[in-house]
């Protein structure tokens, strides 16, 4: 097969990947991926278990069940891969490059991840589980269609000859990365999905948390604490600021014992340093009132505004608000995920999104904020990663 | 009336006579507690008294006294006395050029801090003013406006030496030439060295291939600076002390920490290798989580105290060293008085992460 579009990649990507011969959302493409799946899941099970942290979802994520929803819509129209997606993958949210990869696999497309130089131990589970598969029978069709490459950083002739090669860039790394990798050359045609510098909050029913039963408040603890303590609180998608809803005096005096009582992290020193001298800065500036216990540093600010998004590894700006309206013009463009505790029904979140109020990417329950989704920051990749082609 | 008395409890330190360790404390604890009062004129401090330590003016004991991150000096311009009164404001910047401290000084701190400086290096190097070289080059001051940590230390240190002599170029190559004229010319002369610790030891020591000691009649070595370089290379203190008591002929080696924040109580160290607090400071460690005060032999984050900043809330700093106090005021072995302490480096700083971090493959 030599269509024009494989003839300009492999002349311009010096025949490192060749398109596979795959419709977007292929059945071949949902059965390599779920290899890779099962793969991972066994090799997850004999990981520690930071890395099993990250690699079970991941692994849920990508089996043939949970793909195949995401292709439902896209089956039925008619769609071509976009070509060689390049994809710059982040630094410590190390996982991000195998959604990253196998959202670009799922499209038909030819990939190119670029990988931070460091190798850990979750990426490097990612990449055998990877390797074997290809080994598989479901493999053969994706044969030499993907590359995973790391160099030295001073090498700024090797990016600038990915982003020559690209049909389509997937800049992850924040606002420097995306600015920088936009500067170079490219095709004039090219698509990016940028990711920029985001941050996110939590949203909290103060008469909701306070009506939870004990066992119920300590279930919404954990799984707050894994969104704000997975990589130190400084993913995108890990809250910074709680919003409480409503009188909240009582309902934060549980949550918060509680969870103090749950964590069992305290984080590095460093950190707490970090947090200490961020909360003895806030209260000098006069801005917010600080406490301090171990693991966690929270200040109760006034406004929105003058909260900050502080050092991470669990440092949290604490306001009050009365309606949700009063966030509308406050969140800006930076806010990517709002994860909220306590709402009985999502009506009053969806009309808070609808009038505009809340404007953000994503608003899930606590617990999921780390989950990634074929919707991200606002893009829906399936659509970003694939060229609609209209028949009739 | 307050002033006088203030004045009275001050002039206790500066006194001959020697301070107890019960004397020292309570007095301590009665300056400290008057410098948070009177540091809370600085409207940013009295808020950190009020949100951070729930009011404490008068602390019972001195792990009470409010405390600042010295990074905040950094961050903010912490001033007690009216714009009028400002005498200098010392902005200086780390020795690896991150974001300088603002300190702002009046005539009667930039005083207390000479006085001070004075006698605890009197206590090292005697009162007469021996022939100096410097381990560094003269470029150093070069920099207009903003003096580099170590510019500030050299300056410190030459009042108590004279015939000042740099011993390296801008390259940090060792001046032969002057330093044969230097010692032909004070032969026979104890002699004053004075350098950063790791500048000393490559610069200098290294550099020295003669078999015989540099000095006929002995002197002193002071050095600073911290020994992360030298841990990397492997050497210990003792290897480093007798490095220079063999190479130059030193009868004393002296390591001082001090900071620009506290500028006058700097500490010493003695021959069992802990530094000691001065008669004007003292010091303690906290826990670096719960920053609870820590006892003796824990090891955790350092707090410095000094009376000496009476124009900037500096008299409490909570540094990110980490440190292990060995013994309590007059228990060292050395028979020196203070409270004596090592230092272990500073808090290793915390791994990078997050989505806004590609890892440094930046495109260029």
């Amino acid at each position: 097969m030599k269509d024009e579009l494989t003839g300009r990649m492999l002349a311009e990507s010096g025949g490192w990947v060749r398109l596979p011969s795959i419709a977007p959302c292929s059945d071949e493409s949902l059965d390599f991926l779920d290899v890779v799946a099962r793969g991972l899941r066994r090799l997850a099970a004999s990981a520690g278990s930071d890395a099993r942290r990250v690699l079970a979802p991941l692994a849920y994520w990508m089996r043939r069940a949970s793909l195949a929803t995401v292709c439902a819509r896209a089956r039925e129209e008619l769609l071509r891969p976009c070509g060689v997606v390049v994809h710059i993958a982040p630094g410590n949210v190390e996982v991000m490059f195998a959604y990253s990869w196998a959202i670009g696999v799922l499209t038909g497309n030819a990939n190119v991840v670029r990988l931070p130089s460091r190798r850990t131990e979750v990426s490097t589970l990612i990449l055998r589980a990877i390797s074997a598969a290809l080994e598989a029978p479901e493999g053969r069709a994706f044969e030499e269609s993907f590359a995973f490459i790391s160099y030295d950083s001073s090498l700024a002739s090797v990016t600038e000859r990915l982003s020559v090669m690209a049909d389509a860039r997937v800049i992850w790394g924040g606002d420097q990365t995306v600015t920088s990798i936009r500067a170079l050359p490219a095709w004039a045609g090219v698509r990016d999905v940028a990711f920029i510098d985001k941050v996110s909050l939590c949203l909290m029913d103060s008469a909701g948390v306070n009506a939870m039963a004990d066992a119920e408040l300590e279930e919404l603890a954990q799984r707050f604490i894994t969104d704000a303590w997975t990589y130190g609180q400084l993913a995108c998608s890990s809250p910074r600021t709680i919003v409480w809803l409503g009188e909240s005096t009582r309902a934060r005096a549980r949550f918060w014992e509680v969870l103090t009582e749950s964590l069992d992290e305290q984080g590095s020193q460093m950190g707490a340093m970090n947090r200490f001298v961020t909360g003895v800065e806030l209260a000098a500036r006069g801005v917010g009132t600080p406490s301090f216990s171990r693991g966690v540093t929270r200040v109760w600010v006034d406004a929105f505004e003058q909260g900050v998004d502080g050092p991470g590894e669990g440092f949290f700006c604490e306001l009050q608000i009365d309606d949700l309206g009063e966030l509308r013009d406050r969140l800006q463009r930076r806010y990517q995920t709002v994860v909220h505790g306590g709402f009985e029904t999502l009506s009053v979140l969806e009309s808070a999104v609808r009038s505009g109020a809340l404007s953000v990417d994503r608003v899930v329950p606590i617990g999921q904020a780390l989950e990634f989704g074929h919707v991200w920051d606002g893009y829906e990749l399936i659509t970003h990663l694939t060229r609609a082609i209209v028949l009739r | 009336m307050k002033d006088n008395h203030e004045r009275d409890e001050l002039a206790r330190f500066f006194e001959d006579a020697p301070l107890d360790a019960v004397t020292k404390r309570d007095l301590l604890l009665t300056s400290l507690n008057q410098l948070t009062e009177q540091h809370l004129a600085c409207e940013p401090y009295a808020r950190i008294v009020d949100r951070v330590f729930d009011g404490v003016v008068q602390a019972r004991v001195l792990s009470e006294v409010p405390f600042v991150p010295v990074r905040l000096f950094k961050s903010m311009r912490l001033s007690s006395v009216a714009v009028e009164d400002e005498f200098k404001v010392l902005v200086s910047s780390g020795t690896t050029g991150q974001i300088p401290s603002t300190i702002v000084l009046d005539r009667h701190t930039a005083n207390l801090q000479r006085k001070a400086l004075a006698r605890v290096m009197q206590t090292a190097l005697g009162v007469a003013r021996m022939p100096m070289l410097i381990v560094d080059s003269r470029s150093i001051l070069k920099q207009r406006g903003r003096f580099s940590a170590r510019a500030a230390g050299v300056l410190g240190m030459m009042n108590f030496g004279r015939d000042h002599t740099w011993l390296l170029d801008e390259e940090m190559e060792l001046d032969e030439t002057l330093l044969e004229s230097f010692l032909q010319k004070h032969r026979g002369k104890p002699i004053l060295v004075f350098g950063f610790t790791f500048m000393v030891w490559k610069y200098l020591l290294q550099r020295l291939e003669q078999p015989d000691a540099l000095f006929d009649t002995g002197g002193v070595l002071v050095h600073s600076g911290g020994w992360k370089k030298l841990v990397e290379e492997a050497v210990s203190r003792e290897a480093f002390n007798a490095e220079a008591k063999r190479r130059l002929g030193v009868d004393d080696v002296f390591n001082f920490y001090g900071m620009v924040e506290q500028v006058g109580s700097v500490f010493l160290d003695c021959e069992q290798g802990h530094f000691h607090a001065s008669r004007f400071s003292d010091v303690l460690v906290r826990d670096p989580h719960t920053l609870e005060p820590l006892g003796v032999g824990e090891r955790g984050v350092v707090e410095c105290l000094s009376v000496l900043p009476t124009s900037y809330p500096g008299h409490a700093i909570l540094t990110e060293d980490l440190g292990v106090v060995h013994h309590h005021d007059g228990e060292c072995p050395c028979g020196r008085p203070g409270t004596a302490f090592r230092l272990h480096g500073r808090i290793p700083a915390a791994e990078v992460r997050g989505c806004s971090d590609t890892h440094g493959v930046e495109a260029r």
